[in-house]
């Protein structure tokens, strides 16, 4: 029709205000509270992160293993091989919680006649320790003759004798020994070997034996794993102290400074994967919108499949057949997420195309590319940035979702893999919620403050919805804001 | 005959309708201009009158190439510019530009008024690179068309001016590259009527002052004849009378040009106006025109061979007065 | 007794530069059956002036001015009597009349909708009377079940009518019911309004800026400028000795094709700033006789002659020592 309003009757506009254009938004931009909040909370994340060679107190891989040793989970079997008269025995239950192990050991019964327990301890820590070993042991009718060995090797050839115990020490009761096994030459072995023999000859004669470790470190790290090996650990789920301000992870990894890196890698793709989607898909859409005919068909039904497919799935499904890392998971959410942005682009392209200014240009003589740029473009803009900012939530989100599954880049960690990592190595049974809050809390702010900053854009300059507040009205006269009501007046 | 400046023969344009997800199958067509024949003589204004729907707007698309002509030919200078490509047709913008209805969006809102007036010489890289010139240029265009010439003025945005202004710097812009031949579409009729009259001298004076020729659209007998020196009535797409101005408005011989002269309020109050034009009644889009006269279905001296038979334009009463009708 | 009375009618609009006196003390009555035209150029005030009768002011107020129908005080009413007034006593055809109709309803449907809300009846009832509106405003009542797109300008302006009827209105306000609208069309819709008018007995507000249209419909012609009233008579007195100079350039740019003046002319200048308005009389700026003493001094409205109201200094005989 030719009546298209706005002209003839916005008297408003015909006195001396100016509508923003795009680079003087700043003043529109920071009435609006919630967009100021917005910025602000995103504008912190992103100088925290990228501020993270400075603040982060670790290196980004830098696992914490300053001392001790730790022997890892635990485990009920037991690797000694035996040899003789030697069984495993419940004097009580060997299972039971015992306040003073760390780990619940088992009991060997040597009796009468003897025999030997030999098993090989990986020795080989490259700190400064003193090794030890421990043990419990409880001697019962032992006699004159009556003796237990224990020995050591560093190679199963040449043994030392550590210990003996006779009956001088039978006394009924359990004793805990703890026995300096540095005196014996080369025993930073990997094969380390730990011999008990017993030669009992009274037919009473029985050795309790229990809790066997060998310790590695100062006192008070202790613990060694009844099987081969010690696994480097001080530090892991430590909760927050003032040496990692966030506590540490299951690879003893300081979360804090994980968390300054992850962030990075978030927000970078984040950023990267909304711009390649903002572009392609205002470029898609223009196009769809200004040339019409077969474009607009193939791209409009290309965007319909993508739109109706599940994304986070299509993603699960796709990943799979791709080598992991950072550049896949942009380039999977730009291929899964540019439908959005092209529907409304290719609407408002519609729009603005009725014009006649568009028109004007075609008369003049302007290229379809100069009009798409110079005309259509700008009109569309508004759309394009709010759009934008939401891509970022949205790329950020699913990446987190995506990494959570164990299906993003692992190498370059972001809140997301942290998470995951939280997850498979059981932080909320270790109760390490200093490893699953700040991520999470991480994905959840900068949502928050690119929602905001999002939702004002789309307010102030989409949609154009502004705020007049109504003068103070001088007593008598009437007070309204839309429908004229009344205040009593004075007459 | 001299030979004429822009000539128009047979021009024919149908537009396919589309049914939704319609991809074969016949389709069938709107016929918006069916058949026209005119001239236009050089330095003169020819206008086109008629109401929404009877296809003066498609007319004017077709001549500036904003639409591609069914059949017919379009002759400017002798040459046929009918099937011009994109870059002859560039080349022929130089000469024919266009002033649009809408002042509103006839001018990109988020532009200055600098960029929207000096849009087609950067489209035709007239001034390279010098932007001093460019500028110089515009104010030139704004003097012309009697807005302020001020640095102020030049960063305005559409939506800072009024109606009026905004129809001024459609003008400028149409006139930049120094056109010899302007095609105007309804340039006023968005306008308030104390508007008009300014806008309508202005046209009147760049007439004159740069030896222009228009192509005049207007639904507006009152406009028309105030510009123009030629009136061709437009009704469903066909000519059904063509004459100099002032003779047309004095002697209006086909049924529809009484009736659209009839429909003008006049200016002294008068109670048995509009009483002989019936409620019904609308200018109708033809996907199958009839057999006979377009009009027969509102005309009141309706006889049988207009059912049946199609009038041809012919010469009637004083020289280059033309009329389709049978009852002449 | 006057049918609808405005005194001293003020009128703002809040924008972010400051509040748009639009409407600045304008009063005016009409009577029972009688047609008013209001004719200005666009910003004048004229719009201003139907939606404050109609309480339909979005983003400013009425903050000044009793508007009166008989006895009641329109300004006064709290809203939900109000409503009752609103289409069953005044109702409106409004400029944007096909912007007003909703596209995924038939157009019968959307004039039951106006006659069920203000009034208690059953749908069958509802659309009898719709059926009735139509064929009053000339249209084959078979086409109730159409949708708005599928219905030509002048006939959804005519079902705009249609509606705005349905309640039995005293008064009806036509903002610029035309506007958009076709010359031949034009004449029809316009036709109709006056027969209806007549016909039913309403009293019709009549909107516009074009003079020659009211000249034929209205009895009575107010001519507003820059949100206040500059001239006021019978539409016959206007036409042939109007007196403000405003009113006498309104009338020599609009276009006459009987006469001998081919080119109107035209008044140059822009109406005033609303925001900020000028002390003295608006048009001072544009005006062709003005005196010194117009800059400065605001001209009453006065009667000049019989029925017959003017605002002009030169005219009323103002001097400066008054």
């Amino acid at each position: 029709m030719r009546f298209s309003g706005g002209g003839k009757y916005n008297w408003i506009t015909a006195s001396n205000q100016r509508i923003a254009p795009l680079f003087s938004w700043w003043p529109e931009f920071k009435k609006s509270k919630i967009g100021i909040a917005g910025l602000i909370i995103v504008g912190l994340m992103v100088v925290m992160v990228l501020l993270a060679p400075l603040i982060a107190t670790h290196g980004p891989k830098e696992k914490d293993i300053s001392v001790g040793w730790n022997g890892g989970t635990q485990f009920w079997t037991s690797p000694w091989t035996n040899e003789g008269n030697i069984s495993n025995t419940s004097e009580g239950d060997p299972f039971d919680d015992k306040p003073d192990d760390a780990y619940p050991g088992y009991h060997v019964l040597f009796q009468s006649v003897g025999g030997s327990m030999q098993r090989s301890f990986d020795m080989s820590n490259p700190l400064e320790t003193d090794p030890h070993l421990q043990f419990k042991a409880k001697l019962i009718s032992f006699e004159a003759g009556d003796e237990v060995a224990v020995l050591g090797s560093p190679d199963n050839v040449t043994w030392s004798t550590i210990q003996t115990l006779t009956d001088g020490d039978d006394d009924g009761a359990y004793h805990a020994y703890s026995i300096d096994l540095s005196t014996i030459p080369d025993w930073r072995s990997r094969k380390f070997n730990i011999k008990f023999e017993a030669d009992l000859s009274s037919p009473d004669a029985a050795l309790y034996l229990d809790s066997v470790k060998v310790a590695l470190s100062a006192p008070g790290y202790d613990i060694v794993s009844p099987f081969d090996g010690f696994e480097p650990y001080a530090q892991k789920y430590q909760p927050p102290s003032s040496q990692h301000w966030l506590g540490t992870n299951s690879q003893s990894e300081d979360v804090w400074s994980r968390l300054l890196y992850s962030g990075r890698n978030s927000l970078m793709i984040g950023f990267v994967a909304a711009f390649l989607i903002t572009t392609i898909g205002t470029s898609l859409g223009m196009s769809a919108g200004y040339f019409g005919g077969v474009l607009e068909e193939l791209v409009m039904r290309l965007a319909d499949i993508l739109l109706i497919l599940p994304r986070l799935p299509l993603l699960i499904v796709l990943s799979a057949y791709l080598r992991p890392g950072p550049w896949t998971v942009i380039m999977l959410l730009t291929v899964t997420g540019w439908a959005g942005i092209a529907r409304s682009t290719r609407a408002q392209t519609l729009s603005v195309k009725q014009h006649s200014y568009v028109e004007a240009s075609r008369s003049v003589g302007a290229s379809n590319l100069r009009i798409i740029i110079q005309h259509i473009l700008p009109n569309v803009a508004g759309i394009v940035i709010a759009a934008f900012v939401m891509e970022v939530v949205v790329a950020i989100l699913v990446e987190s979702g995506l990494s959570f599954l164990g299906l993003g880049s692992l190498s370059q960690p972001t809140w997301g893999v942290m998470l995951h990592f939280a997850q498979t190595d059981a932080a909320f049974t270790w109760g390490a919620w200093w490893w699953i809050v700040p991520p999470g809390l991480c994905i959840a702010l900068i949502g928050l403050g690119f929602a905001y900053i999002g939702n004002t854009l789309n307010d102030r300059f989409v949609l154009r919805l502004r705020k007049v507040k109504p003068p103070k009205v001088k007593d008598g006269a009437r007070q309204a804001i839309g429908l004229a009501t009344t205040v009593k007046t004075k007459n | 005959m001299e030979d004429a400046y822009f000539k128009v023969e047979n021009l024919v344009k149908y537009f396919a309708l589309k049914k939704r997800g319609q991809f074969f199958g016949r389709r069938i067509h709107v016929h918006a201009v069916d058949d026209i024949t005119f001239n236009v003589e050089k330095g003169k204004t020819y206008g086109v009158v008629g109401e929404s729907g009877c296809g003066k707007t498609t007319l004017a698309r077709l001549i500036m190439h904003l639409e591609k002509a069914t059949s017919g030919k379009m002759l400017f200078k002798g040459e046929d510019i009918t099937k011009y490509n994109r870059s002859q047709m560039k080349a022929l913008r130089l000469k024919m530009q266009m002033i649009f209805q809408d002042p509103f969006g006839a001018l990109n809102p988020v532009r200055s008024i600098l960029n929207i007036i000096a849009e087609p010489i950067r489209v035709h890289s007239l001034y390279q690179g010098s932007k001093e010139e460019e500028r110089d240029k515009v104010r030139e265009m704004l003097e012309k068309v009697g807005l302020p010439i001020t640095e102020e003025m030049l960063q305005k945005r559409p939506n800072e001016l009024s109606g009026g202004e905004r129809q001024r710097v459609g003008i400028a812009r149409a006139l930049i590259l120094g056109p010899e031949f302007i095609v105007a579409d309804e340039p006023v009729s968005m306008l308030d009527a104390s508007i008009r009259a300014d806008i309508i001298s202005l046209i009147m004076k760049l007439k004159a002052e740069n030896d222009l020729t228009y192509f005049f659209i207007t639904h507006e007998f009152g406009v028309a004849r105030a510009i123009c020196d030629r009136i061709a009535v437009m009704y469903s797409g066909k000519l059904v009378e063509v004459a100099n101005a002032l003779q047309i408005v004095d002697h209006p011989t086909h049924p529809y040009t009484q009736l659209l002269i009839d429909a003008i309020p006049p200016l002294i109050p008068d109670p048995k106006w509009g009483t002989n034009i019936d409620i019904e009644g609308e200018v109708p889009y033809f996907t199958e025109p009839p057999p006979g006269c377009r009009f027969h279905l509102r005309c009141p001296y309706i006889m049988d061979i207009c059912k049946e038979s199609e009038p041809i334009l012919k010469e009637v009463g004083s020289k280059g007065h033309f009329v389709a009708c049978h009852l002449r | 007794m006057p049918l609808l009375e405005v005194e001293d009618l003020i009128t703002h609009y809040y924008t972010e530069a400051g509040s748009v006196k639009a409407a600045d003390g304008v009063s005016f009555t009409v009577e029972k059956g009688e047609s008013i035209g209001i004719a200005g150029e666009s910003g004048c005030g004229k719009t201003t002036v139907a939606m404050s009768i109609m309480r339909l002011i979005k983003g400013g107020a009425v903050v000044g001015g009793k508007i009166r129908l008989g006895e009641l005080s329109l300004l006064d009413m709290p809203m939900d009597d109000f409503r009752k007034v609103r289409w069953e006593r005044i109702s409106l055809i409004s400029q944007a009349a096909m912007g007003a109709l909703n596209p995924v309803y038939t157009v019968g449907a959307q004039i039951v909708e106006a006659i069920k809300i203000h009034r208690d009846c059953s749908n069958k009832e509802a659309w009898d009377r719709a059926r009735e509106l139509m064929a009053q405003v000339k249209m084959d009542p078979t086409r109730a079940k159409s949708f708005p797109h599928e219905l030509s300008g002048g006939m959804r302006q005519r079902v705009m009518i249609a509606m705005a009827l349905a309640c039995d209105p005293d008064l009806v306000i036509a903002d610029e019911p035309t506007t958009a609208l076709d010359v031949v069309t034009q004449v029809q819709v316009l036709r109709l309004l006056i027969d209806l008018q007549k016909r039913l007995g309403l009293s019709l507000i009549y909107i516009s800026h074009e003079l020659s249209v009211l000249g034929q419909a209205c009895d009575r012609i107010i001519i507003m400028y820059a949100g206040k009233i500059v001239e006021m008579g019978a539409t016959a007195e206007i036409f042939t000795s109007p007196m403000h100079p405003y009113t006498q350039k309104l009338l020599s740019s609009s276009m006459d094709i009987h006469s001998e003046i081919i080119i109107p002319e035209s008044i140059p200048g822009k109406p005033p700033d609303l925001l900020n308005p000028p002390e003295g009389c608006r048009f001072w700026p544009r005006c062709l006789v003005r005196q010194n003493s117009c800059e400065k001094r605001e001209p009453k409205l006065v009667l000049a002659a019989p029925g017959h109201y003017v605002a002009c200094s030169k005219l009323s005989g103002d001097s400066k020592e008054d």
